[in-house]
C-alpha cells in the first residue's frame, strides 16, 4: 500500500493514503481563542469549517514552519466518510511510497504503551519512520480536544 | 553593436553595472536537471548530477544502476528539498481564497463543445473531434473534384488535408469566403488587401474515425459546456440545411448555437467527395 511521507520537526512519519482525502497548500487560519495547543485554526474548505491540527505544535511543542513543502492533509473525520474532514499541518509534504506490508505488521516495529502512542516506529533504507494510526490519532485529538465537537455528540 | 543600444528593456538586459537576479535554480540548455546557482547554495548544496552525473563526466558509478539521474534517491532528495522554500507573496491569501470558493461540480452528461460561427451563424462541434485551429491558408482547389462542399486541398504542416466549406455545405453565405490560391505562386500573406489582423476567420482541423478534415470558419469563440436539460429541438420554423445538420439548439449569452450531429455532417463531407 502507498503510505505518505511527511516530517514532524525531523522526526519522519507515514499515514496510509487511503485515510487521506486531499493534500493542500497551506492557507491562513482563522486562530480560535484560547484553543487547546496544537489546534493550528479553521479555514473554509469549499464553504465548510474546517480544522486544522498542527501537529509540530501538538506533538514537539513548536510550531510548523511555513514552506512550500508544508501543507495541509486533509483527513476525513469518520471512517464513514459522514463529509466532515479535518486537516494536519506537517512539514515535507512531499512523497508517497509503498511501504511493505510484512515490515508494517512484522516485528521489527515497536511501539510504546503511553498517552500518545500514535502508531508503531519501522525501519526502512531511509531510517526510521513512524506509522501514524490515524483512529488513535483522532481519539487522541478529541481527548485533547482538538477537533469540533459534532452535533450529534450534544444530543 | 552592444555599446549604442537603447531601447526600453534596457534595464532588464543584464550587463556588468546591472548583473542578473540570481535564480533559485536554473535549468541547463538541453537538460532538464537543476544546475547549482550561488543563490541556492543552502537549497542544493552537492550537485553531484552535474559533476559526475548525466550533465557531468557520467563517471558515477550509480548511472549504472539508474540510467538517469531523475531515477537516483540523490537527486530525487535534491528536487525535494526545492520545496523547501520560503512562501512566495501572496501563496497564502490566494490558496485561502480558492479553497474558500464553492467548489465546483460537473454535471452528469456535461457536453463540451467547440463554439464558432460561419456567417451569422454560431454552430458547435464536440470538442474530442477538434485536432487544431490554425491560421487561413490558401486552398487549392482539384480540377474536376472541387464543388461548393468540397472547396479543394489544404498543407497544413506539410500534410495536405481535404478542405470542406461548411458556408457551402449550410447554405450559410460567409463573411470570409475559403482563399482559394490562383496558382502556385500567390501568397494570401502579400496578395490580400484585407488588414489581416483583423481578420477572424480559422482553419479548423477535425478528425473522425482516422479521417481528417479542415474546414474553414468565421471566428472561434471557444469551448463550452452544456447540459443535456439545455439542448433543444431545433424550433421546425427553421428550415434549410442547417437545422437538419443540428442534433439540437442550446443557448449562450443571449446567442444560439446550433449543435452539429457531427454523424450526419461528417457523412456529407465523404459524400463530397464521391
Amino acid at each position: 500500500m502507498l503510505w505518505l511521507i511527511f516530517h514532524v520537526g525531523s522526526e519522519r512519519f507515514a499515514m496510509p493514503s487511503d485515510r487521506v482525502d486531499k493534500v493542500l497548500p497551506t492557507v491562513e487560519l482563522h486562530r480560535m481563542v484560547q484553543s487547546p495547543n496544537g489546534l493550528a485554526g479553521v479555514f473554509s474548505y469549499h464553504g465548510a469549517v474546517t480544522p486544522v491540527i498542527d501537529l509540530a505544535q501538538w506533538l514537539q511543542g513548536t510550531s510548523t514552519p511555513l514552506r512550500l513543502s508544508s501543507r495541509m492533509i486533509l483527513v476525513p473525520l469518520d471512517a464513514e466518510h459522514s463529509g466532515q474532514t479535518f486537516g494536519l499541518l506537517a512539514e515535507r509534504v512531499v512523497e508517497l511510497r509503498p511501504i511493505d506490508q510484512e515490515i508494517v505488521n512484522g516485528t521489527g516495529a515497536a511501539t510504546w504503551p503511553g498517552a500518545l502512542a500514535l502508531g508503531p516506529v519501522i525501519a526502512d533504507e531511509h531510517g526510521l519512520l513512524q506509522l501514524l494510526d490515524i483512529d488513535k490519532l483522532i481519539t487522541e485529538a478529541r481527548q485533547h480536544e482538538l477537533l469540533p465537537v459534532l452535533v450529534e455528540q450534544h444530543l | 553593436m552592444m555599446s549604442n543600444r537603447s531601447s526600453p528593456f534596457d534595464a532588464f538586459i543584464p550587463s556588468p553595472e546591472n548583473p542578473p537576479p540570481a535564480p533559485d535554480f536554473t535549468i541547463a540548455n538541453g537538460s532538464d536537471l537543476p544546475i547549482l546557482g550561488e543563490a541556492n547554495l543552502t537549497v542544493l548544496e552537492n550537485d553531484c548530477w552535474n559533476k559526475i552525473g548525466v550533465t557531468g563526466d557520467r563517471s558515477c558509478p550509480e548511472l549504472l544502476k539508474h540510467v538517469h539521474c531523475r531515477n537516483c534517491p540523490v537527486f530525487t532528495s535534491a528536487g525535494q528539498r526545492l520545496f523547501e522554500r520560503e512562501l512566495p507573496a501572496g501563496h497564502l491569501a490566494e490558496w485561502t481564497k480558492r479553497l474558500a470558493e464553492p467548489e465546483i461540480v460537473a454535471e452528469r452528461g456535461t457536453v463540451s463543445v467547440l463554439i464558432f460561427r460561419v456567417g451569422e451563424e454560431w454552430l458547435a462541434i464536440d470538442i474530442g473531434l477538434l485536432v487544431e485551429i490554425g491560421e487561413l491558408r490558401p486552398i487549392h482547389t482539384i480540377p474536376n473534384r472541387s464543388n461548393e462542399v468540397l472547396v479543394g486541398l489544404v498543407s497544413i504542416r506539410g500534410e495536405l488535408e481535404l478542405c470542406i466549406s461548411v458556408g457551402g455545405l449550410l447554405g450559410i453565405a460567409m463573411q470570409y469566403p475559403p482563399n482559394i490560391a490562383k496558382s502556385a505562386s500567390t501568397d494570401s500573406r502579400h496578395g490580400s488587401t484585407v488588414d489581416r489582423d483583423r481578420i477572424t476567420a480559422r482553419l479548423m482541423v477535425v478528425s473522425r474515425a482516422g479521417r481528417r478534415w479542415v474546414f474553414q470558419v468565421d471566428e472561434v469563440e471557444g469551448v463550452s459546456r452544456f447540459t443535456p436539460v439545455e439542448l433543444t429541438n431545433v424550433p421546425s420554423t427553421v428550415s434549410g440545411a442547417a437545422a437538419s445538420f443540428a442534433k439540437g439548439i442550446f443557448w449562450r449569452d443571449e446567442r444560439r448555437i446550433g449543435y452539429l450531429d457531427e454523424a450526419r455532417l461528417f457523412e456529407t463531407f465523404e459524400r463530397s467527395l464521391t
